[in-house]
């Protein structure tokens, strides 16, 4: 196929390719606000989970003590509401069932295995979705520059054309 | 916008580029860019902040934490080692001294960490008690065990069992009574302390900015960027798209003219 043909697309043409990578690196930049917001959620995941890991180290050290011998320990192993926010609906569910008594060692420890259990969850599934976001910007970042390229080509040759003429 | 050729009986390229309101979009676009730069370092302190608030909160509950358990497991202590203690005086005091040196570093602890995290200072309250809390410890080994913990370490006495030791064997003075008096006093004060480092954690609980309104913050000002950012990328792309379009219809009205 001769490389005029392929690349001979006219004004028109020329505006729909400066469409498509316009497209292309408009999706780009979607796609990283959608990794920065990603980000920002990361924050309060890592402080819910550091949050949650107190009390497993709470719960540890309360196990060897003389306190916990003679009677038990009392801790609401609950998370701040905005801990409860990223978590799903069911996962709520399953914790606020254990509000009977809040402060008993049994809910407390199934508490803190439920959060931590969804937390990491939550975790891995940013941490895949960050990933493949972050494969789609760079792809839809080159097919942008590729576009362009077309374009940048195809002044070139009106360029020669005219100087020739 | 721009519109097609239909007044083509005009000389069409001027007045149809002049009609394209390109310099209002190029302002626009310059000042949503500006929006976008001022937001951005708004959003990267937004974010600091939230980090801040976190690690606050972070220390709030470990420090809770630990004065719960310490509580439950200190005051206890030194209450059953002063039973044995009298019981078996001095032989039996092992676990009491172990007890006081745990509360004794303890003390030192809880100054140290408050004054890294808490913003407390040398004259708050809370230090001159954990400070006098520290100097009773020292008070109950000097007066009922008849040598003070300074000077045990400068005999080299590191442990609870070669300072009983000493205090059996050697020249330490104990005095049953004095002990008495000083262990019951100082358990007391330990309680004491636990409860105003309680009292001081929920204080500064209260001066720690709200989590999630500083998160809402933070999510709106990420809004404000997303909106800018996609705002500036179509008024640029707009305009280069404005640009191509009248570029070929200036071009196709300078052949039609041509070829009149």
């Amino acid at each position: 196929m001769n490389k005029h043909v392929l690349f001979g697309f006219g004004a028109s043409d020329r505006l729909l390719l400066l469409a498509f990578s316009l497209a292309a690196g408009l999706t780009s930049v979607i796609v990283g606000q959608k990794v920065l917001s990603i980000e920002n959620t990361a924050i309060t995941v890592s402080h819910c989970q550091r949050l949650n890991l107190q009390n497993i180290f709470f719960i540890n050290q309360a196990h060897s003590s003389v306190a916990s011998i003679n009677g038990g320990y009392k801790l609401s192993a609950r998370l701040p509401r905005y801990c409860d926010g990223l978590l799903p609906r069911a996962t709520v569910g399953t914790l606020e069932s254990l509000q009977a008594d809040p402060v008993s060692p049994v809910a407390s420890e199934d508490a803190i295995r439920i959060y931590s259990d969804a937390l990491s969850a939550i975790e891995d599934r940013d941490s895949e979705l960050k990933r493949n976001l972050l494969i789609t910007l760079v792809a839809f970042n080159v097919l942008a520059l590729a576009i362009e390229s077309l374009i940048l080509y195809r002044e070139r040759k009106n360029l020669e054309t005219e100087s020739d003429g | 916008m721009l519109r097609d050729t239909e007044t083509s009986s005009v000389p069409a390229r001027s007045p149809k580029l002049q009609r394209a309101p390109i310099g209002r979009m190029v302002a626009l676009s310059l000042g949503t860019a500006g929006v976008f730069g001022v937001n951005s370092i708004f959003f990267f302190i937004s974010q600091n902040h939230l980090g801040n608030i976190a690690s606050s909160i972070e220390n709030l509950q470990a420090l809770d934490h630990t004065i719960s358990n310490e509580r439950n497991e200190i005051i206890p202590a030194l209450r059953q080692g002063q039973k044995l203690c009298l019981n078996s005086f001095p032989d039996g005091c092992q676990p009491y001294v172990e007890a006081l040196l745990f509360l004794r570093n303890r003390a030192s602890d809880y100054s140290a960490a408050l004054e890294a995290d808490f913003e407390a200072t040398e004259n708050s309250p809370i230090i001159k008690e954990l400070t006098a809390l520290s100097d009773a410890t020292n008070q109950v080994a000097a007066q009922g065990y008849g040598l003070s913990f300074p000077r045990a370490k400068s005999l080299g006495i590191f442990s609870p069992e070669a300072y009983i030791g000493f205090v059996k064997d050697n020249e330490g003075k104990p005095n049953a009574a004095a002990f008495e008096t000083q262990s019951t006093a100082i358990a007391i004060k330990a309680v004491k302390v636990f409860n105003g480092l309680s009292d001081y954690s929920s204080a500064y609980a209260k001066t720690v900015p709200n989590f999630q309104a500083t998160q809402t913050l933070t999510t709106t000002l990420y809004w404000i960027i997303v909106l800018a950012e996609i705002l500036v990328f179509s008024l640029v792309g707009s305009i280069a798209l404005l640009n191509t379009r009248a570029e070929a219809l200036s071009k196709k009205t300078a052949l039609r003219d041509g070829s009149q």
